[in-house]
C-alpha cells in the first residue's frame, strides 16, 4: 500500500493539437511501464450553464478493455489503463455531499434549476469542484490508488478558469468548507512535485500564440511551471549538405514542399523555445491514428521522470 | 501520376443575397483566414463588405490592419485602389469591451452601468463567463446589422466543437441571469414566503441552505447587488437575442463551415451539421481548407530521370519525401470522399475544397490568393 499522493500530468492545448491523443498516448506508455494510471477527461465545464449539458454526459468508470500489460514492443497490445469521464453535475453533487455533509434527500433536490443556481452562486464554484474531483483520485488513500493521473484537460480557454478556480473562489468565499477546499486544490495546482501542466500544441502560429499565453496565464495565477510539448513535426529526411541541391534542382516539387513545410516549423518552433526553452516534439505520422511510441515514451521520460 | 479531381464548385452563388455569413468550425481550422478571404472576394466583385474576426494570427491580424486590440473598423485596400467599386472593413471583437458596452447601453442610468461595471461579480463574469464569447460575437453582430453600412457582414465566430457550445450562447447567458434561478439568490426570505407548495418551499429552502453553506452571507449580498443591478438591463438582452436567433434562421444570414480534411474532423463535421440542421440552421457551404496541392508536372518524368544528377544519399531522402506527401494525400481525399457521400442531399450544402498555401495566410497577396480559389469554378 503506497502512501504517497499520484502525480498529476495536466495535459492542455489549443483545440485541434492532439491533445486528447497525447494524453491518452500517455498514458498507454507510463500503463506499459507497470504504472497504476488513470485517464481522466475533463469536459468544459466553465461553458455550460445550462441546465441540460449537466445531465447529457455519460460517466463512465471502467478500465479499458485491453489485455495484460504490454511490453514496448512494437506489436504488443496496448497496456491496461484506468479511464474516468467527469460528469458535471455528479461531480458536484458527491463534492456537496462530501463537503457540506448533505443527505441522499437533499441531494435529490438538486435538480437542474438549482443546480444552475448554485453553479452560478459563485464564479469558480464548478470549476473547483472539477478540480477537487481530479485531486480526489490523486488521493493515496482511496480504495483503489494511482502512481499517476493524467487529465485530458479541456482546450486552453477553459483550463486558465479550471486551475485558477482555488484563488478565485478564495477571494468570494475565503471562510468556510469551501474556503478549505480551494486552499488544498490552490496548493496543489502550484506543487511541482505532483502537479505537471502539459501543454500540446502544433508547429503552427496561432497554436504556439495560444500555448504561450496559456504558459503566462499559469504562471501568473501560481501554477505549477509548464512544459510545451509540439506535436506533429514533420520528420527531415535531407541532410543539411543537400538542400541546396533540391531547392536550385528542381528534381521534386513534393520533396520541396516537404522541406518548406519542416522549415517554416522549425522557425516557428525556434520562436518558441526563445521563450519557454527546449520544447519536446512529437513526429507527424502520415498514417492518421498512428500512435508515434518512441516518441511518447521519450516525452514522458521528460516530463515525469525516466523509469523508476 | 497526376489524379483527377473532382471539380470544386465556387462560393460566389452561396453569399448571393445574403446579408450575414457566419463562419463556424473547429479552433485552428483556417476560420479566420477563410473569412478574410470570403470578405476580399465578395468585395472585389463590388460590394461593400465588413469582416469581423475574434482572434486573427498576429500576421493575418497586421495583413488584415487590425493587429491592436482597438475595435474601431480599418479599411483594407481592394485591387484597383480608390477605383474600386467595392469595399471592405476589418473589424476585431473585444468580447470583454462588448460585454461592457451592452451594459451601457441598456443601463437605465449612468449611475447603475458604473456600479455594475465595478460590481466584483460582473468583473469576474465577464471576462471569462463560458459561451460569453460567442454571445458577444452574436451581439456585435447585431449592432452592425442595424447600422447597415454594409452590404455583407462576415463574421468569424471563436472556437465551438458542438452546435449547443455555439448557438445555445445567447440563450444560456439569458438563461444564466433567469429570475427563475438567480432571484432565488437576491432576494431569498421574500420568495420563501410567497412559495405556496410545500416542495418548492423545500426545494428553495435548500438552496439558500447550500448557497449559505458555500459561501457565506458576503457572497450572498453580493449576487444580490448583481442581481438587482443586471435585473435592470435584462429586458433590452433578452429582446436583442431574440432578434439575433431570427436573424441567424432567416434566409438573409448564409453558414459557411470550415474543416480539416482528416478523417476524424470530417466525421465531427457531419455531425455538427447535422446537429444545426435539427435546430433549424442551415449550413450552407462546407470549405475543405489546406488541402495538400496536387502532385507538380515533374511527377510525371520517372523518378530515374529527375534524380540523374542528385548525390547519391539524396535520392533516398527524395524517395520518402514524395512517398510521405502522396500517404498525406490520400488521407486527405480518403476524407474528402466521405464528406462529399455524406452530402448528397437536394439541401445539402455545396463541399468547396480549397488547396493549402506552403506558408500561413499573412499577407493580403495570401488571402487573395485563397479568395481566388474559394470563388473559381474548377
Amino acid at each position: 500500500m503506497r502512501n504517497v499522493p499520484a502525480r498529476i500530468l495536466f495535459v492542455s492545448g489549443k483545440g485541434g493539437t492532439g491533445k486528447s491523443f497525447v494524453a491518452e498516448a500517455l498514458a498507454e506508455r507510463a500503463a506499459a511501464r507497470g504504472l497504476e494510471v488513470a485517464l481522466v477527461r475533463v469536459r468544459a465545464a466553465a461553458g455550460s450553464a445550462d441546465p441540460d449539458s449537466g445531465g447529457s454526459e455519460h460517466r463512465t468508470e471502467a478500465a479499458r478493455p485491453a489485455t495484460a500489460h504490454a511490453s514496448d514492443g512494437v506489436t504488443a497490445q496496448p497496456a491496461t489503463f484506468h479511464t474516468t469521464t467527469l460528469d458535471e453535475r455528479a461531480t458536484l453533487e458527491k463534492f456537496l455531499t462530501r463537503v457540506l455533509r448533505l443527505n441522499f434527500v437533499a441531494r435529490r433536490l438538486l435538480d437542474s434549476r438549482t443546480f444552475s443556481a448554485v453553479a452560478a452562486a459563485a464564479p469558480g464554484l464548478r470549476d473547483l469542484v472539477t478540480l477537487t474531483a481530479i485531486t480526489a483520485l490523486a488521493s493515496p488513500r482511496r480504495r483503489r490508488s494511482f502512481e499517476l493521473i493524467v487529465v485530458d484537460a479541456p482546450a486552453s480557454g477553459h483550463s486558465v478558469p479550471l486551475l485558477t478556480a482555488p484563488a478565485q473562489v478564495l477571494e468570494i468565499a475565503p471562510v468556510g468548507p469551501v474556503a478549505r477546499e480551494a486552499r488544498a486544490a490552490r496548493e496543489l495546482v502550484a506543487d511541482t512535485q505532483l502537479f505537471v501542466p502539459l501543454i500540446v500544441t502544433t508547429p503552427e502560429e496561432l497554436a504556439i500564440n495560444e500555448a504561450l499565453t496559456l504558459c503566462e496565464d499559469l504562471r501568473c495565477a501560481g501554477v505549477a511551471a509548464p512544459r510545451v510539448v509540439v506535436n506533429g513535426l514533420w520528420p527531415g529526411h535531407l541532410a543539411a549538405e543537400h538542400v541546396d541541391w533540391l531547392v536550385g534542382s528542381r528534381a521534386s516539387s513534393d520533396a520541396l514542399l516537404h522541406l518548406k513545410r519542416r522549415q517554416r516549423q522549425l522557425e516557428l518552433i525556434a520562436t518558441l523555445e526563445r521563450r519557454v526553452g527546449r520544447c519536446p516534439t512529437l513526429p507527424f505520422t502520415f498514417k492518421e491514428d498512428e500512435v508515434p511510441r518512441a516518441a511518447i515514451t521519450a516525452l514522458l521520460d521528460s516530463v515525469i521522470g525516466a523509469e523508476r | 501520376m497526376r489524379r483527377k479531381r473532382e471539380p470544386s464548385p465556387s462560393i460566389a452563388p452561396v453569399l448571393e443575397g445574403k446579408r450575414l455569413v457566419v463562419l463556424v468550425g473547429e479552433g485552428g481550422v483556417g476560420k479566420t483566414s477563410t473569412a478574410a478571404a470570403l470578405a476580399y472576394g465578395h468585395a472585389c466583385t463590388g460590394s461593400s463588405v465588413a469582416v469581423l474576426t475574434v482572434d486573427p494570427a498576429p500576421r493575418l491580424g497586421d495583413a488584415l490592419g487590425i493587429r491592436d486590440i482597438e475595435a474601431t473598423p480599418r479599411a483594407v485596400a481592394l485591387p484597383g485602389g480608390p477605383a474600386a467599386k467595392g469595399s471592405l472593413v476589418a473589424m476585431r471583437l473585444d468580447s470583454k469591451r462588448t460585454f461592457d458596452r451592452m451594459v451601457e447601453r441598456y443601463a437605465p442610468s449612468r449611475e447603475v452601468a458604473g456600479a455594475l461595471l465595478r460590481h466584483p461579480i460582473y468583473q469576474a463574469v465577464s471576462g471569462s463567463l463560458g459561451g460569453s464569447e460567442h454571445y458577444m460575437a452574436f451581439q456585435r453582430l447585431s449592432e452592425l446589422v442595424e447600422s447597415a453600412d454594409q452590404d455583407l457582414l462576415v463574421i468569424d465566430t471563436p472556437p465551438a466543437a458542438n452546435a449547443s457550445e455555439l448557438l445555445g450562447a445567447p440563450a444560456r447567458l439569458t438563461g444564466l441571469f433567469d429570475t427563475g434561478a438567480l432571484s432565488i439568490l437576491a432576494e431569498p426570505a421574500r420568495l420563501l414566503a410567497r412559495a405556496t407548495g410545500t416542495l418548492t418551499r423545500a426545494s428553495l429552502a435548500f438552496v439558500i441552505a447550500v448557497v449559505e453553506r458555500v459561501a457565506g452571507d458576503s457572497l450572498r449580498t453580493g449576487v444580490g447587488d448583481f442581481i438587482g443591478l443586471f435585473g435592470d438591463i435584462l429586458a433590452g438582452l433578452e429582446d436583442r437575442t431574440t432578434a439575433i436567433n431570427e436573424l441567424l434562421r432567416s434566409g438573409q444570414t448564409a453558414f459557411v463551415m470550415v474543416v480539416r480534411p482528416r478523417s476524424n474532423d470530417i466525421a465531427r463535421a457531419i455531425a455538427f451539421e447535422k446537429a444545426l440542421a435539427a435546430i433549424g440552421l442551415h449550413i450552407d457551404a462546407i470549405v475543405v481548407n489546406r488541402l495538400t496541392p496536387p502532385p507538380g508536372l515533374d511527377r510525371v518524368r520517372s523518378r530515374a530521370e529527375r534524380l540523374v544528377e542528385a548525390p547519391a544519399q539524396a535520392r533516398g531522402a527524395v524517395v520518402v519525401m514524395e512517398r510521405e506527401m502522396d500517404s498525406l494525400r490520400q488521407i486527405e481525399s480518403k476524407a474528402l470522399a466521405s464528406l462529399r457521400d455524406a452530402m448528397t442531399g437536394r439541401n445539402a450544402p455545396v463541399v468547396i475544397a480549397v488547396t493549402s498555401l506552403d506558408v500561413d495566410v499573412a499577407t493580403l497577396d495570401d488571402i487573395a490568393t485563397l479568395a481566388g480559389e474559394l470563388f473559381a469554378e474548377r
